[in-house]
């Protein structure tokens, strides 16, 4: 067959394969995109506020709770919340939202980047609010945190927050499955970071994150709970991958090799594997209590030609897979 | 949001480049008529809200770039397109009974599903579009080699397929 003859065989099935678009349907669904992206577009600061907030209040992870907005309505339309009870009185902080006042221990007052719906970018220009996060959520489809990590700021040590506590946000709808933990691709924040990281302390682990996710922009993350034995990444057949055997540093497993999507690689000292494409980097890991870890990291725009900057995702993934598996179970 | 001029713009920039798209659509999603829809819609939805963005440059170059960078990047993720080669293959084994174009279409059908998701991409670009290679290799983001190399790869097996087809009816 030439390939003339092809090309006119494809475009005829093509013809008589393919229904029309509904026009109306497209646009109202751009529009609906457009008004939550210019939400997520805040998404950074959003997600900054609940973190000054949540440590400002003094959370810890057992009892972390992201207040509430009482005043969101379903239009979007929210006026600034008032706080609960704070464990401080709030002082005017000295370098914005954020006041360093000693090792791994820091203040925080809520201002104007208070969690809700209608800031703008623009409401949230301090980047300097980013400086001490503590909180990172995973949020799913239809805005809901579906968990969040809360750091202890006295110990450093982090842990899972159970979704019901924790307020939704929004989240990009381009990404209908993602699991977005920062979204703050309206900030050019890590150069900021960087020069502020002196910090010693394991928290330091958590602004490598955050800065780095940031940069990123999505970072995905899945946990699922094996039993050492089967392992299946939900959605609609996604990535359905059944490890049989264990992660094992020397063993690929069976289907893995069949699928040939992922590569065993070495992580600073954790075997993994990884599966690179132009807009995301995914990484497969077991954890010593059974539970396997997906981590997906890529950008958030894929339609706008940028691809994944490799590096910049290898040094995110290696910072970020330790602190995953090593995450405490859902607390009681 | 757009603006009602722009709105209206975009309609008829859907009406003028659909049919490209749904035909792209089409191949890079392995033949699957209902999943190339949703393709070209998601890719329409996409190029709406970054409008402004697309009619800077080419509006279909963007429209047809979200097309392709979602199927690969979800074609890579799903193994249904997998197990859809497989049982078109296996009904492809099947007892003839079909009329000609039917297992035309059929083989033509595996024949896609068959081909990675880069693969079909490719070939859309290639054989709907006549894109050079070196067209092809920038709205893909790979390079020129990995066109050469993908392509020469993809439409043996296209060509094999269809051939047998036509050789068979």
């Amino acid at each position: 067959m030439s390939d003339n003859g092809l090309s006119e065989l494809l475009r005829e099935q093509a013809d008589d394969d393919v229904g029309a678009v509904d026009i109306d349907r497209v646009v109202t669904r751009g529009r609906a995109a457009r008004t939550r992206r210019a939400v997520t577009g805040a998404g950074a600061g959003v997600l900054v506020a609940a973190l000054v907030v949540g440590t400002a209040w003094g959370l810890q992870p057992d009892r972390a709770v992201l207040p509430a907005d009482p005043d969101r309505s379903s239009t979007g339309e929210t006026t600034p919340s008032e706080p609960s009870e704070p464990t401080d009185p709030p002082t005017e902080p000295e370098h914005g939202w954020a006041t360093v006042v000693g090792q791994g221990r820091y203040d925080m007052v809520p201002g104007d980047g208070w969690w809700n719906s209608d800031a703008t970018p623009e409401s949230y220009d301090d980047i300097r609010s980013l400086e001490h996060p503590d909180t990172v959520l995973i949020a799913g489809f239809d805005d809901a945190v579906v968990e969040g990590y809360v750091r202890n700021p006295e110990s450093g040590s982090a842990a899972r927050v159970p979704a019901v506590r924790l307020d939704p946000i929004p989240v990009d709808p381009d990404w209908p499955d993602a699991w977005l933990i920062i979204d703050a691709h309206t900030f050019e924040v890590l150069d900021e970071l960087e020069e502020f990281q002196t910090s010693t302390s394991p928290s330091q682990v958590f602004v490598d994150l955050v800065a780095r996710a940031a940069v990123m922009e999505v970072v995905r993350a899945d946990r699922f709970n094996t039993e050492g034995v089967e392992v299946y990444l939900t959605g609609d057949g996604d990535l359905d991958v059944t490890f049989t055997a264990d992660l094992g540093y020397d063993e690929v497993p069976p289907n893995v090799a069949d699928t040939d999507r992922y590569e065993l690689v070495d992580i600073d000292g954790l075997g993994a594997y990884q599966q690179r494409e132009s807009t995301f980097l995914t990484t497969v890991a077991l954890s010593d209590t059974g539970v396997l870890v997906f981590l997906t990291v890529g950008v958030v725009d894929q339609d706008a030609g940028v691809d994944l900057d490799d590096e910049r995702a290898d040094v995110l993934t290696a910072a970020l897979l330790p602190l995953l598996l090593d995450f405490d179970e859902e607390p009681g | 949001m757009i603006g009602v001029r722009g709105e209206g713009e975009f309609r008829e920039f859907v009406a003028a480049s659909e049919q490209r798209l749904r035909r792209v659509a089409w191949v890079v999603a392995g033949g699957d008529g209902h999943r190339a829809q949703d393709l070209v819609q998601a890719a329409l939805v996409k190029t709406f809200v970054h409008w402004r963005r697309a009619v800077e440059t080419d509006p279909y170059a963007y429209a047809r770039r979200a097309l392709t960078t979602t199927a690969i990047d979800e074609g890579r993720r799903r193994d249904r397109e997998r197990r859809a080669a497989r049982a078109m293959r296996d009904s492809a084994r099947q007892p003839p009974g079909h009329a000609g174009a039917v297992e035309l279409r059929t083989d033509l059908h595996r024949a896609l599903a068959e081909l990675a998701p880069r693969q079909r991409a490719v070939v859309a670009l290639r054989y709907l579009e006549d894109m050079s290679e070196a067209d092809v290799a920038d709205a893909l983001g790979i390079s020129l080699g990995t066109v050469k190399s993908t392509a020469s790869r993809a439409l043996p097996q296209l060509r094999a397929v269809l051939q047998d087809a036509e050789e068979q009816s």
